[in-house]
């Protein structure tokens, strides 16, 4: 006899006791903590802080050991956290040209004021597995450090860390010889997408900001898209920095900006195709990605993306997804895809028992229902008819 | 340090959210928005949608709005497919308990606000209560058009035809308007609205109902409302009407033929069984039933 | 000289036993709704102030008509609007930008230039809040449309020839329009754009 299903309080709670169990793993193996994450698994700890909108690796590092290491999962911890803390200033604008640069790069020029700076990256390294790194404890360098350091196959770039003198930018010469448009303030107040809803077409800053704090891996594959031909936007990666930018907030009683802090960015500029508008000398477009820490995949996957979605801008065709501002922007955010995706795993019984009614409505108002198979009697193989596999579900399963 | 006591101040629900979770201004935005939707009927007001504790899709829609709307003195009740007790009711259900410190009830009539997923309760709602609705998708022309700089224009527009042409379509291609659940509705004849995914069976229960109808989609940042006693339109054709789902038996467990119906299978040559979806109300049926027999 | 007066004293509390007093006002137009939380800065009066203070802040321009200051001796507009500042963060604004309006019922207003929001954007428009000396005088109105069954027969005090005829004949077509509070001491009817308003027919 059917017994409607009860203890779902139960069954939650031992849900959450396995989880926690799975997420500690071997008792007899030391605990990760959080320091060793944060100071670690760095680049984790950036991607997390980056796309969860706060810059505190601390509490990146503790979403990721909550979330046994999920990063969509520690995104969406620390987005549930941000949306609880206050809002107490709006500090002054980032000045990326005083970055204390760590790494920076150009692909356009061999060398340039500031020079190349390769800093800590794997760009060079060969993928091989470091096996020396099993052999844990070891105070000595490991087999890639010390691999990098002799190789240095770049000649050209000063591995040295750099001088505290700001660089100028790539973006900034180029201007100087008008073969780009300086990009200047248009003093607008910038949109919060953290606190209104986006609204299309949106403000750049609103598209800066959703991609900023979008799914890298989907940034990513739209980005490549338009390095294969849909929405070509002739890219070079003219700059890439990443160090630490002050960051300055301006209290009304003083008056004047103080320094609060810094915060590691990683920016990209994307030095891309000419254009040549009638009021103006012919110009390189630019695009402009910024990110959190030593994320430079996603700051140069941004870069792209911004470039792209500026194709109404220079009359270019919109015939790509990477160009079409609501479909890049309205799917980039993992919290809203993640969630949506999972929530098909929530009881749908009620609009599937509607489905069904409608179907077997049809069978019926078809042919009479045969007893035995439940498919219609004209169709005596017992195979479903043509109609029932065919059927458009243009409902989605909501 | 202080960071630490932060943290700990957080693990105690009581001590380290604002009632309700929100915060006030948050509340504020909401309640705006919910008011201007009132005057809108079925209108779809954007609103700063928050990331809440729990996952966009499950529900953080209508958990914004009963967070603005709840006070110390509602009597609160939450369904999932008309349970009480499927594990996202519950979990719901316990988010509040926590966060407002309220009393829950799983009893249709004695509930001031109900928050529901997919199901409008078989009891008929009375004056004074308030239904929230979790919205998965709030644009009805999402799946014909879905661009949003679209559907904002055939809103203002009134432009409705190509609803009416895919429903056409449905009867033209299987003899019946294919739409079984989240069947579009005319609010007060001018906006079409999504009345989320309850069964079309629960449509009629939207038209001149006593009780104050709002509607929550967080992911898709959303509000819209229905006020008591406003006129809402099942669309359909005069050769085609409107028709609400049957079922050729009983429910198994209280013997109701008027409430909407669950399938539930009991072994695996496809035997069934069908019993009511509302919990609250299958009980109530099977204990009035019993009356007679005990007393 | 400047005195800030106290806002709630329980602002959670309050602000949500204010709002669901908005709630039913608006859902149901016509109904009158006792907001009883806070005495109100002058010369706006309690239940006028209590919908600033449960629903206001730093996003919603706001508008108080001098005029009303005129109505109540030793009172001062904009100490009134220095104390929504302080409670609630509110910005002064000029009538035509204000999302929230506090006019006299009998004051002339130029309805063509509220906010009323546009045919993709209509809920970016006005709600004006209207301060009237009572419910029991006044053309005897006849309601009907969302939120009434059958038909709700209000008195809203004695209105400028402007107001009735924005009631009887709005210049906006719906969706468009202006929501309408009428606030007297601690009393609240609101008329939504939805609503049909007729001069009841006299017996």
């Amino acid at each position: 006899m059917y017994v409607a299903v009860k203890g779902g309080e139960q069954a939650i709670q031992a849900a959450h006791q396995q989880q926690a169990q799975r997420r500690r793993g071997d008792l007899n193996i030391a605990e990760l903590s959080v320091t060793q994450i944060q100071g670690q698994l760095s680049l984790g700890v950036e991607r997390v802080m980056t796309e969860g909108g706060i810059y505190d690796q601390e509490l990146a590092a503790l979403a990721i050991k909550q979330a046994c290491g999920d990063q969509v999962e520690a995104i969406f911890l620390l987005r549930a956290y941000r949306t609880t803390l206050p809002m107490l200033f709006t500090c002054a604008p980032l000045n990326t040209q005083k970055m204390r640069v760590q790494r920076r790069i150009s692909a356009i020029y061999k060398d340039l004021p500031g020079g190349q700076q390769l800093g800590p990256t794997f760009d060079y390294s060969h993928r091989l597995l470091d096996f020396s790194l099993l052999a844990e404890g070891l105070g000595k360098p490991t087999a890639t450090q010390e691999a990098d350091a002799s190789t240095g196959s770049n000649t050209e770039a000063n591995t040295e860390p750099s001088l505290q003198q700001p660089f100028s930018r790539v973006f900034n010469m180029l201007e100087q010889q008008q073969l780009a448009k300086p990009e200047v303030d248009c003093a607008a107040e910038p949109a919060d997408i953290s606190r209104d809803a986006i609204h299309f077409p949106c403000s750049r800053a609103a598209r800066m900001q959703q991609l900023s704090r979008g799914d890298e891996g989907f940034l990513l594959a739209l980005a490549y898209s338009t390095q294969r031909g849909y929405g070509r936007n002739h890219p070079f990666a003219g700059e890439i920095r990443c160090g630490e930018v002050a960051l300055e907030i301006c209290p009304e009683e003083l008056g004047f900006n103080i320094e609060i802090g810094s915060v590691l960015l990683s920016e990209c500029e994307m030095v891309n195709g000419f254009v040549q508008p009638k009021e103006a000398p012919a110009h390189f477009t630019r695009g402009y990605g910024l990110a959190f820490g030593f994320s430079e995949r996603k700051a140069m996957a941004v870069a792209l993306l911004d470039r792209a979605l500026q194709a109404q801008q220079y009359d270019e065709a919109i015939t790509s997804p990477a160009q079409d501002e609501e479909f890049v922007l309205a799917h980039a955010d993992n919290v809203a895809a993640a969630g949506f995706v999972s929530h098909l795993k929530l009881p749908h019984y009620v609009d599937f028992q509607s489905e069904l009614e409608l179907l077997r409505k049809m069978h019926q108002s078809q042919h009479a229902p045969c007893a035995n198979t439940g498919y219609p009697s004209g169709n005596p193989s017992g195979q479903p008819s043509k109609q029932t596999v065919t059927k458009e579900t243009d409902n989605a399963k909501v | 340090m202080q960071r630490f006591n932060q943290h700990l101040a957080t693990l105690d629900a009581d001590l380290g959210y604002n009632f309700g979770y929100l915060d006030e201004q948050t509340k504020r935005m909401i309640r705006r928005a919910i008011l201007k939707g009132i005057a809108i009927p079925g209108y779809q007001v954007p609103f700063g949608g928050r990331e809440m504790p729990m996952p966009y899709g499950w529900g953080t829609g209508g958990v914004m709005l009963s967070a603005a709307v709840l006070g110390r003195d509602d009597v609160f009740k939450v369904i999932d497919q008309g349970a009480d007790d499927t594990t996202n009711a519950v979990s719901i259900r316990q988010f509040f308990a926590k966060v407002c410190q309220i009393d829950t009830t799983t009893s249709t009539d004695a509930a001031s606000v109900i928050q529901t997923r997919h199901r409008i309760p078989e009891q008929a709602l009375k004056h004074g209560q308030i239904l929230i609705y979790q919205v998965p998708i709030p644009e009805p022309l999402r799946f014909i058009e879905p661009r949003e700089t679209e559907t904002q224009k055939m809103h203002a527009l009134a432009e409705y035809g190509p609803m009416q042409v895919k429903l056409y379509e449905d009867i033209v291609k299987y003899g019946y308007i294919a739409t079984s659940y989240a069947y579009p509705v005319m609010v007060n004849q001018r906006y079409l609205m999504d009345p989320s995914p309850i069964p079309k069976f629960d449509n009629p229960k939207l038209n001149q109902s006593p009780a104050l109808m709002l509607f929550g989609a967080g992911r898709e940042k959303r509000i819209y409302c229905i006020p008591p006693y406003t006129e809402v339109a099942s669309l359909d054709f005069a050769d085609h009407p409107f028709a609400v789902q049957q079922w050729s038996e009983p429910c198994s467990l209280c013997h109701s033929t008027t409430s909407f119906l669950d399938e539930v299978l009991i072994d695996d040559q496809g035997q069934r069984m069908f019993v009511c979806s509302d919990t609250d109300y299958c009980q109530q049926q099977q204990a009035s039933k019993q009356e007679p027999c005990h007393g | 000289m400047s005195i800030i007066a106290p806002g709630f004293n329980q602002n959670v509390e309050q602000s949500q036993v204010c709002f669901r007093q908005l709630l039913t006002a608006l859902s149901e137009p016509g109904t009158e709704v006792t907001l009883d939380q806070h005495v109100g800065f002058s010369p706006l009066n309690s239940a006028a102030s209590q919908v600033i203070l449960c629903l206001c802040d730093q996003l919603t321009p706001l508008y108080l008509s001098p005029f009303l200051a005129e109505l109540v001796p030793g009172s001062d507009i904009a100490q009134a609007q220095r104390n929504f500042t302080f409670h609630c963060n509110t910005k002064p604004s000029s009538l035509v930008n204000a999302d929230f309006a506090v006019i006299s019922s009998q004051e002339s207003i130029h309805f063509s230039r509220l906010k009323v929001g546009t045919d993709e954007q209509p809920h970016q428009s006005v709600t004006l809040i209207i301060q009237t000396d009572d419910f029991t005088s006044g053309p005897k109105l006849t309601l009907s449309g969302p939120g009434i069954p059958n038909q709700r027969t209000v008195q809203l005090g004695q209105l400028h020839p402007k107001i009735l005829q924005y009631l009887l004949a709005p210049s906006h077509p719906f969706p468009l329009g202006v929501d309408l509070l009428f606030c007297h001491q601690q009393s609240l009817i609101a008329i939504s754009r939805t609503t049909k308003v007729e001069l009841a027919s006299c017996m």
